[in-house]
């Protein structure tokens, strides 16, 4: 499957979804905020960017170190 | 039996010493027949069994109590046990067989007591037994995590006892809510030694560090009981304490977070164990009936799905050797069995309607939702994202359906059982979550009926999940792992803590060292001077050696032959002159 053929089928998906939900699925909740056309859509694209950015751009470099960090096979008498 | 009751988690210990004994042949049988025996006792026990039985001092050990709650969690981990003996069945190493065995039974031993003292017996078994199962694999960074693990569960342990003496001395011997009373001392060491054993942050680095350095087999076992115990403590014990809410939801995202640049096929489930036990822990908090059963029923799911993730990167591991994303690639083809029950689990753990994950994971954020929490709410939601990108989209597309140039060999066919055990936890994760109802039936807590399948749910995880591939999609290139290690919170009592420690040990090696001098010139001079004391009664003043030679004491014979010569002569004289 190549790239090009990924996100047309995720667009596609996500085009039928946002159909069903403009003419017929009514979400429910207690807030007004989950409810705006497309709110889910939105969230899933914000919060994956957020992770990806939270993760690898601040995380990684902040938090990942060489394999052998931790090397404390000096220590071992076997 | 006690009182024509079999004990589920014994029966699974009987077990485990069985395989120890039995020849090589026979264990297979064991391992893969002997926990369907402690599952049917499971099935056979009815909610409202209270056995005691007498113990010193008349204190009485409830050791079986079932009601609705603890059945449903003897039921999940009987099943596991049965799943995962099935899944270990050509294990050689008999030690692993006792111990994975007595692992799940100590599990089941800790959701059937009905007493503080019975619980905490447990307790320490499941932190042995699961110590000597990472211990199994027998390799020098096996030992050493198995050390660091023994650290953290024992402090855990130990302050769970300390709170267990203090509930026993003050007249309260049975497991309770303790949320409504006041919140003393006992009950925040319960709290704390419970919490570490859910791998709430910042005690949580165990896991990861530990689970992975397992046996290929034993791993499958660790990862299904002792959080998932420590969920059951927190449902029973703390269920409605507010503060766990927000500690679940920064657990879902803090796994969630790593699990994104973790290159380790096994640390990164790790860290979605940590992710997937936030969601139940922010059920506890919560506290609503709804949430409650949100919390057990997403127990129930994930020892499913997770131990299908970790059967299937043990399958790629004891295929091809590796464990690390970067080095693998493109097994869709190579291993399109393990493909398959991968791809199941990975939708279950999503939470992709009509697997397992969406029915349970769903009735918690909808509490959390109805409960008016929403920010509790899109956090898990986030984490909901991030679990797709990590492990649906990251290790589905780097493991499996990647086109690499990395030639990975396959080493070694997966042995029959393996296949057997991976397909069971895949059938039951497509079985509950295409049919709800066999869960919620069982669900302990007496809330509204919860409809999963309503379209509004549906839709709003094809959209949000479906959305999620837009960003990774984006990102590919560099979405790879790298060959690093992310540091954790194990950090400090790997680093810091462990040089301290060190420098300690010098400076107190150095002063005893000091010490040990001094004292031994101190007592080769008392005995130099205690072996010849005509060193104190000799004062003179400038004696040339200190050695000590008789030869400077002894007296000239001319002394006495002179004095005998005298009295000799005085007496001769004497003698004449009276004459």
């Amino acid at each position: 499957m190549t790239e090009k053929s990924v996100y047309i089928l995720v667009g596609v998906i996500l085009l039928l979804s946002a159909v069903a939900e403009f003419f017929g699925i009514h979400l429910h909740s207690p807030a007004w905020w989950p409810l705006p056309f497309g709110y889910n859509i939105f969230f899933g694209f914000v919060g994956c960017w957020v992770l990806i950015i939270a993760a690898k751009m601040i995380m990684a470099p902040l938090l990942q170190r060489e394999e052998d960090y931790y090397d404390d096979r000096g220590d071992d008498n076997d | 039996m006690i009182d024509g009751i079999l004990h589920p988690g014994l029966i699974l210990i009987c077990v485990g010493f069985l395989a120890l004994a039995v020849p090589k042949a026979l264990r297979k049988v064991l391992l893969a027949c002997g926990p369907l025996v402690g599952l049917y006792a499971a099935w056979q026990l009815v909610p409202g069994t209270d056995i005691i039985i007498p113990f010193v001092n008349d204190y009485k050990l409830g050791v079986i109590f079932v009601d609705k709650l603890s059945w449903i969690f003897t039921f999940i981990f009987a099943l596991m046990a049965a799943i995962g003996g099935i899944y270990s069945a050509h294990n050689e190493n008999r030690m692993e067989a006792l111990c994975s065995m007595s692992y799940a039974g100590c599990a089941i031993g800790v959701t059937l007591a009905k007493d503080w003292l019975t619980m905490i017996f447990f307790w320490e078994m499941l932190a042995i037994t699961s110590l000597f199962l990472i211990w199994c694999r027998k390799t020098p960074a096996s030992r050493r995590a198995g050390f660091r693990y023994l650290l953290v569960h024992m402090f855990g342990g130990n302050l769970l006892l300390a709170g267990i003496f203090l509930k026993i001395s003050s007249g309260d011997a049975l497991i309770c809510n303790l949320v409504s009373g006041a919140h003393d001392y006992a009950f925040w060491l319960i709290l704390v030694g419970v919490a570490i054993n859910a791998a709430v942050p910042p005690i949580n680095a165990w896991l990861v560090d530990a689970y992975p350095e397992g046996t290929i087999t034993g791993s499958v076992f660790l990862s299904s009981f002792t959080t998932k115990v420590a969920v059951y403590c927190l449902i029973r014990i703390f269920a409605g304490e507010y503060f766990l809410m927000g500690i679940g939801a920064f657990m879902a995202l803090y796994g969630a977070c790593y699990a994104v640049i973790e290159n380790d096929m096994r640390r990164l489930l790790g860290y979605h164990i940590i992710s997937q036990v936030g969601f139940m822990v922010a059920g506890a908090g919560i506290g609503t009936a709804m949430a409650l059963n949100g919390a057990t029923a997403h127990a129930f799911s994930h020892i499913l799905y997770k131990s299908l993730l970790f059967m299937c990167a043990g399958a790629i591991i004891y295929a091809t050797g590796i464990r690390k994303i970067n080095q693998i690639g493109g097994l869709a083809k190579k291993m399109p069995f393990v493909t398959v029950c991968f791809f199941i689990a990975a939708f279950s753990i999503s939470g992709i309607p009509l697997f397992n994950g969406f029915i349970s994971k769903t009735i918690t954020v909808s509490a959390a939702q109805l409960a008016g929490h929403d920010t509790i709410f899109n956090l898990l939601e986030l984490a909901s994202v991030g679990t797709f990108l990590s492990i649906t989209l990251k290790m589905g597309y780097f493991i499996f359906l990647r086109k690499t140039d990395i030639d990975v060999e396959i080493k070694q066919a997966l042995p029959k059982n393996m296949y057997v055990g991976m397909g069971l936890g895949a059938f039951f994760c497509c079985l509950y979550g295409v049919c709800p109802d066999l869960l919620y039936r069982y669900l302990p807590f007496d809330a509204p009926a919860y409809q999963p399948f309503l379209p509004e749910h549906i839709l709003q995880y094809i959209q949000m999940l479906g959305m999620t591939m837009i960003p990774f999609m984006m990102y590919l290139p560099k979405m790879e792992p790298h060959t690093a290690i992310s540091l954790d919170t194990d950090w400090f009592y790997r680093k810091p803590v462990r040089g301290i420690i060190m420098e300690c040990s010098y400076v107190f090696c150095a002063l005893c060292s000091a010490l040990g001098s001094a004292w031994n010139m101190l007592y080769e001079k008392f005995m130099e001077l205690t072996s010849n004391p005509m060193e104190f009664l000799d004062a003179r003043p400038f004696r040339v050696s200190k050695k000590y030679n008789p030869e400077n004491y002894r007296t000239s014979i001319a002394d006495p032959m002179m004095i005998t010569l005298t009295v000799l002569t005085f007496a001769i004289g004497y003698f004449v002159t009276s004459m």
